[in-house]
């Protein structure tokens, strides 16, 4: 049996204070004194009585927790004669934990102020390292709204306003990056557009279901960090998108893209082709009618984009212009191949007063084109209401202010004639510029005067009205000519003819051509005695009648030269202006003849133009790019089929290129199958590109769920949509050249 | 009285509660455009700040809020479940910073201090009540000494009365480090109570001594033993105080770590 250690009655078991800083030094040697040390640490041993006098003697009083009286008894002098000797205190474990706490908090309070006073307080607060795209960002306060380097100013800042940082740059990630003009707005987009607000049965993921029930539906402006967690580290992916986040603010709810994602309706065709082509017509019959010309793929025709992304038509020499190149050219038309770009209008000479000379013969309407080189006289206007409803042919029955307003528009056509007989092409770009309201370009001018050639309008003159600048003149000092039924001239005045200038050679040339008109015959023709025989062959070339054709092959002497001549119309095929009896007519140069494309673009903007956007015009430009009028009411030709710029940025993308090695046999057919029964033709009745039927059934959502699966190739929301919606581009950077400020 | 095992079951429950409805509202505020760290941030301050009250408790025992025993079932729990809103502040994974990297190894070296702390005092006291007396920590130097004075007015007693001086070299050879002071012994943190190699040899020494040795040596022998016992205590109750050296000071400075990342997160959390 051993003997216990510890005894717990008021004689064994002093009381050590251990809740104390300090404790007896001798406490391990199981010596320690009852007194102990004071509360600054200081030995607290001495006597261990306080000997009392009794009589003449001194008496011990030393307690029972010492052992009681001792043997020795006080001094002589009354000291007590047992002296505890002293120690050395020590710190109790209680003292010594606090004081490794007060350690520690200075410790970490000179950490932090070492750290948040240095040049280095930005780096030892930052929550990690940026991004591999933003780790040339030096500066907190490049994209934050706080001083990067001051303490003082981090606290202003997280619970006030820092005066350096007004509200206004809280949003600093927009100095660098264009989102679109509603960069904080749901979808950067300043409306949102309508959807179908009815919501479907099923529900999303239960946290989001959960977020909504708890929160309200996020409003603008929401924060680019809401999406985009800056600080996750070198590789982290700032644009990865939980699904969840686009989850929480859609009414149409669903799990995910294989579970309750609704059907594709009309995806990818939301609005009609800009182009106009039927698939349907062209691959059901066209192409099998010119099996040789068609194409045998569909590559052949339809390229990927530069990225990838959208597949577009190739150009139309390499899809079109095996069968459509003739079209362009007019090879098929019966009547003139050009477009009439200024004419003479056709009036009732009978009828209409001293306007001068007058082409008898002349029997058009007045063209587009003209009208609009018109209008940019104010006073035409007038003329123009006044003959709205009049037959210039036959004015017997009008009245007799129409009668003067047709006399009116005759002196001011012949004022175009002579404006720009006198004045060339600048007279052009001024009526023009005075019809548009607006001055133009350099390049509007030349695409839209066509640089019409000088001596084709001195042609045009000396055929229509020879005496014009005497007319003019008349007229202007106010005694007009009479009215004078101009007549072509007969044979023996064309015989009369030395051929002397450039300008009757055209004329003739245009004038009594092959077509054999009004029984004058080819004045040019072999037995017209002409040496010149064409255009090439007259003063044109300043040679006189004695060169003769300088193309032509030499012929002997003694031989009668064998002339072949072609009409100014079959001289221009490769394109331009000619002279048409009494149209200057404008054959274009091909497909995306600059000049027509500049007077279509031009006539969906001006009023007045309707005729030149007609699909049966010579040049038919619309006949295939069709026409769009937007919410604004704006009309505009589609030059060119589906191209989405880098710049452009839509709800869903879809990148074709990844996808071209999945596909089978069936090709491009695995996702866009032809729908015969669609009246895809009805589609471009009118402008409203969104009132269309494609020519193809929209794509099935099965065909996707092969693949994208979770565990396959994702089904996550922003693997086809996008968050930023619109047109925007990386913000250049802001580059201060030399001496510049 | 609640029996302990029904209230740790229902404390557990409680606390699993707590944690299901905490998750489920972080994944809500995950699942929205709302910054949910700002969200977990603010609890986890919270919810460390309401842990750091524990230790306030104690200094103010006169006020009626709550038993101190009550304090700790809170604390305990309350510290778990702030271990769960750290790993989802956290994000899963590791800082990349020197203020993250402080302030993650602070709540780490708390959390873990704690969690060894909790394991410790469920774990230990146990085997403290399972020697034959209970001492109290400040005394064992004491009666340490007070063995080691046992032991050797043993030994000369043994020589004096038997003339033999074998049982006094032995304990000068093997016995007077073992009684020279207390000794920390991490083998006695082990699964099984230790049992001196002193006193083994002493009874495998006892075959060689004389029948007037042997009393002495039995006796010396449970002095062994009573010395490997208040080792035990002196180790245990040792490590039971040492954790909170580690666990208090990591709190408060983590607190400080944590009050400039609350304010630097507020001061650059705005774009």
């Amino acid at each position: 049996m051993t003997e216990r250690l510890q005894g717990f009655d008021y004689r064994s078991s002093p009381y050590h204070r251990p809740n104390q800083k300090w404790v007896c030094g001798r406490l391990a040697d199981g010596e320690c004194c009852l007194s102990g040390p004071d509360p600054k640490g200081r030995c607290g041993a001495g006597p261990q009585c306080a000997p009392a006098r009794d009589g003449d003697r001194w008496r011990c009083t030393r307690g029972p927790l010492h052992g009681g009286p001792c043997d020795a008894g006080p001094q002589s002098d009354g000291s007590c004669g047992c002296i505890t000797p002293p120690c050395r205190p020590r710190r109790s474990w209680r003292y010594r934990r606090k004081l490794v706490v007060r350690s520690t908090i200075a410790a970490t309070l000179g950490l932090i102020i070492l750290g948040v006073a240095g040049i280095w307080a930005g780096d030892m607060v930052q929550p990690g390292h940026l991004s591999a795209v933003h780790s040339t960002v030096a500066d907190c306060s490049a994209c934050h709204n706080a001083p990067g380097d001051s303490a003082s100013g981090w606290l202003a800042a997280a619970f006030g306003q820092h005066p350096e940082f007004p509200s206004d740059t809280r949003h600093a990630c927009l100095n660098c990056h264009d989102v679109g003009d509603a960069p904080l707005s749901p979808h950067s987009l300043a409306t949102l557009p309508a959807v179908d607000d009815q919501q479907s049965g099923s529900l999303g993921p239960w946290p989001v279901e959960l977020n909504r029930a708890l929160f309200t539906t996020p409003s603008a402006p929401i924060a680019c960090g809401s999406c985009h967690e800056e600080h996750k580290g070198v590789d982290a992916d700032l644009r990865d998108v939980a699904d969840s986040q686009c989850q929480v603010c859609h009414s149409q709810r669903f799990v995910s893209f294989n579970s309750g994602h609704p059907d594709f309706t009309d995806y990818p065709y939301d609005r009609r082709t800009r182009i106009v082509f039927d698939h349907a017509s062209h691959l059901g019959k066209h192409f099998s009618d010119e099996a040789e010309q068609a194409p045998s793929s569909c590559s052949d025709c339809h390229t990927t984009a530069a990225d990838g992304r959208t597949m577009e038509v190739r150009d139309f020499d390499q899809s079109c212009g095996a069968c459509h190149a003739g079209d362009i050219a007019g090879d098929a038309l019966a009547g003139p191949k050009g477009v009439a770009g200024l004419s003479v209008p056709g009036l009732d000479l009978t009828l209409v007063e001293n306007i001068g000379q007058w082409p008898e013969f002349a029997d058009g309407d007045l063209t587009p084109m003209t009208e609009l080189l018109l209008s940019g006289d104010p006073a035409y206007a007038d003329i123009r209401d006044t003959l709205a409803d009049v037959d210039l042919l036959d004015l017997e029955s009008a009245s007799a202010e129409a009668r003067a307003a047709a006399s009116e528009l005759a002196w001011q056509f012949k004022a175009l004639v002579h404006a720009i007989q006198s004045d060339g092409s600048q007279a052009l770009v001024t009526r023009l510029e005075a019809a548009m309201g607006r001055t133009l370009s350099a390049d509007e001018q030349r695409r839209l005067t066509g640089l019409l050639p000088a001596t084709l309008v001195d042609a045009a003159q000396t055929r229509w009205f020879p005496m014009l600048d005497t007319e003019i003149e008349a007229r202007a000092s106010g005694s007009a000519p009479a009215t004078e039924a101009l007549r072509p001239p007969s044979d023996d005045d064309a015989a009369d003819d030395e051929g002397g200038d450039a300008v009757d050679d055209d004329e003739f040339d245009a004038l009594f051509s092959d077509d054999g008109d009004e029984g004058f015959g080819d004045l040019f023709a072999e037995d017209s005695g002409d040496d010149g025989g064409d255009l090439f062959g007259g003063d044109i070339f300043g040679g006189g009648d004695d060169i003769g054709d300088p193309f032509a092959d030499p012929e002997p002497e003694d031989s009668e030269p064998e002339v072949v001549t072609k009409s100014d119309e079959e001289r221009m095929a490769l394109g331009g202006w000619y002279l048409d009896e009494f149209h200057l007519r404008y054959r274009p140069a091909g497909h995306a003849d600059p000049v027509l494309r500049s007077w279509t673009e031009l006539a969906t903007r001006q009023q007045g133009m309707e005729d030149w956007l007609d699909p049966r015009t010579p040049g038919a430009c619309t006949q295939c790019h069709s026409l769009d009028v937007d919410a604004s009411g704006a009309t505009t030709a589609q030059w060119q089929g589906k191209r989405v710029a880098p710049t452009e940025h839509h709800f869903t993308e879809f990148d074709h290129s990844t996808h071209f090695s999945l596909l089978g046999d069936a090709g491009c057919e695995t996702c866009h199958q032809i729908d015969n029964e669609a009246p895809y033709a009805d589609s471009f009745d009118d402008r409203d590109p969104h009132n269309f039927a494609s020519n193809f059934a929209p794509l099935n959502k099965a065909v996707c769920l092969d693949c994208h699966q979770p565990d396959q190739a994702g089904a996550d929301c922003s693997l086809c949509h996008r968050y930023h919606v619109g047109d925007f581009e990386a913000t250049m950077p802001r580059t201060t050249l030399a001496g510049q400020h | 009285m609640m029996r302990f095992a029904k209230r740790r079951r229902v404390n557990l429950t409680a606390w699993a509660i707590v944690v299901l409805i905490a998750a489920a509202l972080f994944a809500a505020v995950s699942a929205g455009l709302t910054r949910a760290p700002f969200w977990t941030g603010w609890l986890l301050i919270g919810t460390v700040v309401f842990l750091s009250l524990y230790s306030q408790r104690k200094r103010v025992s006169m006020l009626p809020i709550g038993r101190a025993a009550v304090w700790l079932q809170l604390h305990a729990y309350t510290g778990a479940f702030a271990i769960v809103v750290f790993v989802a502040h956290t994000g899963f994974s590791l800082p990349d910073a020197p203020l993250e990297w402080l302030l993650w190894l602070s709540f780490v070296g708390t959390a873990g201090s704690g969690l060894a702390g909790l394991y410790w005092s469920r774990t230990l006291p146990p085997r403290l009540a399972a020697t034959d007396e209970e001492l109290l920590y400040e005394r064992i130097p004491m009666f340490s000494e007070r063995l080691r004075r046992r032991a050797e007015q043993l030994v000369i007693a043994a020589a004096t009365q038997t003339d033999s001086v074998l049982l006094g070299d032995h304990y000068r050879t093997h016995l007077a480090e073992l009684f020279m002071a207390p000794h920390w012994r991490w083998r006695h943190l082990g699964p099984t109570h230790y049992v001196t190699r002193q006193r083994d040899r002493l009874i495998a020494l006892e075959r060689y001594l004389s029948e007037d040795e042997k009393p002495f040596a039995r006796e010396l022998a449970d002095l062994c033993r009573q010395k490997s016992d208040l080792d035990m205590h002196y180790t245990v109750q040792g490590l039971l105080k040492a954790w909170l050296f580690v666990h208090v000071p990591l709190t408060a400075a983590m607190l400080l770590l944590a009050l400039l990342h609350l304010v630097a997160a507020h001061a650059f959390g705005g774009t």
